[in-house]
């Protein structure tokens, strides 16, 4: 098992490195500099390309920036202040996390709920409802819901709010107001996590039931609810976490349209913008770090298989 | 067991449902028919969390104007802010010799008295007792004469690669002036010794006419001989290459500004500067305290705790992309007269219209601009109010730079380039498209923007209109004397057809006007097809700055408060003239009125003349750019807001003088 980690952790480590090399080089390929105000003369732009080393040769670049990464420096932003990128993407990261978790918590469970619901009283109202409901949660587009939910929600009924509020001692805004805030951009985010789940749990489950360790620990007497609870849903879980984790990545790396709608200062939109502003490094960092946070996850989840099927314990378990 | 799962499963979606309305309890019902009261009451009406305490409970409540921002602040270094937020929140939280009032009029701040000397070439000022405030509220030191002694000199530091070094030049500062003259000539000379050692003939491709080596060989010529040319001006000038660094690090280290004692500031000029006190209000020219800035070293202006504040206000927090907080500075000199207590920008990047429209409605924020289709819907609300700007918009014609092609032969002639000008029907870009009050211009220098006192204090247009009829501009549209002029110039030059390529801005009002524009040169200029392509702005900087494009959609606003930062864009080979034009008889003129003969302050009126008569070359007779619109806007604010004064340049607005009507 250790032996199974560290040659993961490598793996990771060799993954980053590459995404890392590859980023770098394509970076440059963008059109426009990062120093893109029309007040200045093209002698003061030069004057900043050489500020920041940009008039040396792509590799002697690389190389300073490959040095710089080991020591735990990811450069720093040409738009913000030569603020360092780790201080811009820890600060942007609490609140992508704060809507991204709540999204995830509820989606996943209310989606197994919905699923397992719909499973075990298949072809009844709830599994129509649940169907359908499945194809309204992927099929409308987050800026939509976002929209309606505005509109309808906070503007006619007037719960909720519009904007996401950051905690705030000062403006007095506190946890539970933050989190109260969260409420309606994580729903919006949710909506899809609770299709996507309840979709793979009903056929998960309606296949497990199905099968015959079911049929019998029904035969050795016990009840419905033992089985599911004990046997089935045990089963039907491992198929939900394996798409779980691409979905945390989701969540966690934010969402552009929800971020815009709501107000919320998270990562995405510090993508965007560092994109549009050819902020090279800040590209770099949260590009990085959301592969960071990619390989991590994966890694995360395939542990997670072992536990919840000891049959897929790899080397180092009892076989 | 069925019914406990069931149960189970309703408990838990009742449970998030309650959850998640568990705070409503105050329904905010259709904002969007409210009206936003004028009576003197506040529209905050205690939803927002703002204000702790309602309004008739103590008289001391605090006034805090909640404000909206859509950006994050690139720099508070003065040195180094180049950015209108940047500004804003600098020209707030500090202070210069002085500061913007009601109507552009500069206003002493930290200078007590100034003393002009006779032929406009020295200042000195004698500066009041004020001090240099921490976050903390806590006096750190006095402001000496020093401290702007050692910021104006950081703008020309090379270690700093200040943006707007060109300020000092601009104000014409002794030494300064030909300090960033110099560097930029050195800057110029160096870039194309690197390019001459960078050159492969791998990046050229043989074509009709000529093979690649041919193109390499000629190019390689061509860049040999600038660079010839380069050296020998630098070498007669100075001597040596390595004479002129030397000259120009006496040039920085001579600076004409100096440091009398604690209380006096004297500053030399190259040539008389008839807005030279009107430059003293630009955050560049603020001063900074060298004693700290060493202290606290790298990580100076990064934080709001590595700053010291002279202005009206502390920067009390500074949340990236959530929240700036600026509160009454209490070691500011004026202190007392400082009516608001507390100044809250709520950051929201890239806001939408709507949101803000919103938020101002739910009294969430006290002003907002409005946009799109919000302008039609809440243009007759009681509250409100035009925005008036001096910001123009234009299209630079390429009539010459970068590679030389059939369409910029065409343009070259000025016939062709009139008739752009007269095929656009400009109102449709402002009474259809934007709707906000914006106008359509054939001019260049916008209304409202500059007086003469020499001329009765009237508007520079209204002079225009005395001396030539200019009022409106010139060369007005005329869709048939358009095709005239065009087919005759085609005609000239042997073409029947030719391609244009229009680079505009993105989004979608963009695209309105680009397919405006397209439509009206297709329509009225025969054999012209145009392509519209919107970019992102630092391609279409950098399209601009190659010559690859035929029309650029450009748009300019002031650095200071006199038609020369409006004027001097199209001298031969400026930095911001991509258009190819070159002439004389505008560099001669620009001369004159920026450094020569006509900057004496007794020549200030046929100073004023001689700007009014270019305007009309640069137009009427050149048309070396198409002018399209004035932008204008219009916005909502709270009524109990007294003395916003919008400022056209530098800092939006000086939160000083605004106050808040209980």
């Amino acid at each position: 098992m250790l032996r199974y980690v560290v040659e993961r952790l490598f793996l990771i480590f060799l993954t980053l490195f590459v995404v890392l090399t590859i980023n770098f080089f394509l970076l440059r390929l963008m059109p426009g500099t990062p120093f893109d105000n029309p007040k200045i003369t093209p002698a003061q732009k030069e004057l900043m390309v050489r500020k920041y080393g940009l008039d040396d040769p792509v590799g002697v670049q690389y190389l300073r920036y490959l040095n710089d990464v080991l020591h735990g420096d990811f450069g720093v932003s040409f738009r913000l202040q030569d603020q360092p990128v780790t201080k811009l993407i820890a600060m942007r990261l609490p609140h992508t996390v704060q809507i991204g978790s709540m999204a995830l918590v509820f989606g996943v469970v209310v989606g197994i709920l919905l699923g397992a619901l719909a499973a075990i009283y298949r072809g009844s109202f709830w599994d129509g409802f649940v169907t359908i409901l499945a194809v309204i949660g992927v099929s409308i587009p987050s800026m939509v819901l976002a929209a309606l939910l505005q509109h309808y929600v906070v503007a006619e009924w007037g719960m909720f709010t519009y904007l996401y509020n950051p905690i705030d001692a000062t403006r007095g805004i506190s946890v539970w107001d933050s989190l109260y805030s969260s409420i309606l951009p994580a729903f919006s985010l949710s909506l899809y996590v609770i299709s996507a789940t309840m979709r793979y749990m009903r056929s998960e489950l309606v296949e497990v039931l199905n099968s015959d360790y079911i049929l019998l620990a029904r035969a050795k007497g016990l009840n419905k609810t033992q089985v599911i609870m004990r046997h089935a849903l045990r089963n039907a879980l491992i198929p939900v976490i394996t798409i779980v984790g691409p979905m945390t990545i989701g969540l966690l790396t934010g969402s552009l349209v929800i971020e815009m709608f709501y107000g919320v200062p998270g990562l995405s939109r510090l993508l965007l913008n560092a994109t549009s502003q050819n902020d090279y490094f800040l590209i770099l960092g949260v590009n990085v770090f959301y592969s960071f946070l990619f390989v991590t996850v994966i890694l995360i989840i395939d542990l997670l298989y072992g536990v919840i099927d000891p049959r897929i314990r790899l080397r180092g378990g009892k076989s | 067991m069925k019914k406990i799962l069931v149960m189970l499963l309703v408990l838990a979606m009742v449970f998030s449902l309650v959850a998640c309305g568990g705070n409503n309890n105050e329904p905010n019902n259709a904002p969007n028919n409210a009206v936003v009261n004028t009576e003197n009451e506040p529209a905050n009406t205690g939803d927002t969390g703002n204000t702790e305490e309602p309004a008739d409970t103590t008289p001391a409540e605090p006034k805090v104007l909640n404000l909206l921002e859509s950006s994050n602040i690139p720099s508070l270094t003065t040195w180094q802010a180049t950015d209108s937020v940047s500004f804003l929140i600098l020209g707030n939280i500090g202070s210069g010799l002085y500061t913007l009032g009601e109507g552009g009029v500069p206003v002493a701040d930290i200078a007590e008295s100034v003393d002009i000397s006779a032929d406009g070439l020295t200042y000195t000022f004698k500066l009041k007792d004020a001090d240099w405030s921490t976050v903390d509220g806590e006096v750190y030191a006095p402001v000496t004469a020093n401290d702007f002694v050692f910021a104006w000199k950081k703008l020309l530091d090379p270690a700093e690669a200040s943006q707007y070094s060109f300020m000092i030049s601009t104000a014409s500062i002794k030494n300064g002036k030909e300090a960033v003259a110099l560097n930029e000539e050195l800057i110029g000379y160096e870039a194309d010794v690197e390019n001459l050692e960078t050159m492969d003939p791998a990046n050229y491709e043989d074509t009709d006419e000529k093979t690649a080596k041919q193109q390499y060989d000629e190019a390689k010529a061509a860049l040999e001989e600038k660079i010839a040319a380069e050296e020998a001006s630098l070498t007669e000038t100075y001597g040596s290459i390595d004479a002129a660094y030397t000259a120009l690090s006496d040039l920085r280290d001579g600076l004409g500004v100096t440091a009398v004692d604690d209380h006096t500031l004297v500053v030399e000029l190259s040539n008389p500067v008839p807005y030279f006190i009107d430059l003293m209000t630009f955050p560049s020219f603020f001063p900074a305290n060298e004693a700290f800035y060493n202290e606290v070293g790298d990580s100076y202006a990064k934080s709001n705790d590595a700053f010291l504040y002279n202005g009206a206000f502390i920067f009390k927090e500074w949340k990236i992309s959530e929240r700036h907080y600026l509160t009454k500075n209490p070691n500011y000199w004026d202190a007392e007269n400082v009516a608001l207590d507390a100044i809250d920008f709520r950051v929201i990047e890239g806001v939408s219209n709507d949101t803000a429209v919103q938020m101002y409605l739910d009294g969430e924020i006290a002003t907002t601009a409005l946009s799109g289709e919000n302008v039609e819907k809440y243009g007759n609300r009681p509250d409100m109010v035009p925005l008036e700007d001096v910001v123009l918009f234009y299209l630079e014609i390429n009539q010459g730079k970068g590679e030389m092609t059939t369409t910029k032969q065409l343009l070259s002639d000025v016939r062709a380039r009139k008739a752009i000008n007269m095929a656009i029907d400009k109102t449709y870009i402002t009474d259809v498209i934007y709707a906000n009050g914006s106008l359509p211009a054939d001019y260049f220098v916008p209304k409202g923007f500059v007086g003469s006192a020499a001329h009765d204090n009237k508007d520079w247009r209204q002079v225009a209109e005395d001396m030539y009829g200019g009022g409106e501009g010139y060369n007005h549209y005329n869709p048939e004397m358009a095709a005239e002029l065009f087919g005759a110039a085609m005609a000239d030059l042997g073409v029947s057809e030719v391609e244009f390529e229009l680079i505009i801005y993105q989004g979608d009002t963009a695209a309105q006007v680009g397919t405006h524009i397209q439509n009206e040169l297709e329509k009225n200029l025969p054999g012209v097809t145009v392509i519209v392509q919107a970019l992102p702005f630092s391609e279409k900087l950098k399209r601009s700055d190659e010559g690859t494009y035929t029309l650029n959609w450009g748009g300019w606003g002031p650095d200071y408060p006199d038609a020369m930062t409006w004027m001097d864009m199209w001298v031969t080979g400026g930095g911001h003239n991509s258009t190819g034009y070159a002439n004389a008889d505008y560099d001669a003129v620009i001369e004159a009125t920026k450094s020569g003969d006509l900057t004496a302050p007794e020549k200030s009126g046929e100073r004023f003349e001689a700007l009014v008569t270019l305007e009309k070359k640069l137009l009427e007779e050149d048309q070396v750019i198409v002018p399209l619109y004035q932008r204008s806007g219009v916005g909502l604010r709270d009524p109990r807001i007294m003395n916003w004064f919008r400022q056209s340049f530098g800092p939006d607005i000086i939160y000083k003088w605004v106050d808040l009507a209980q």
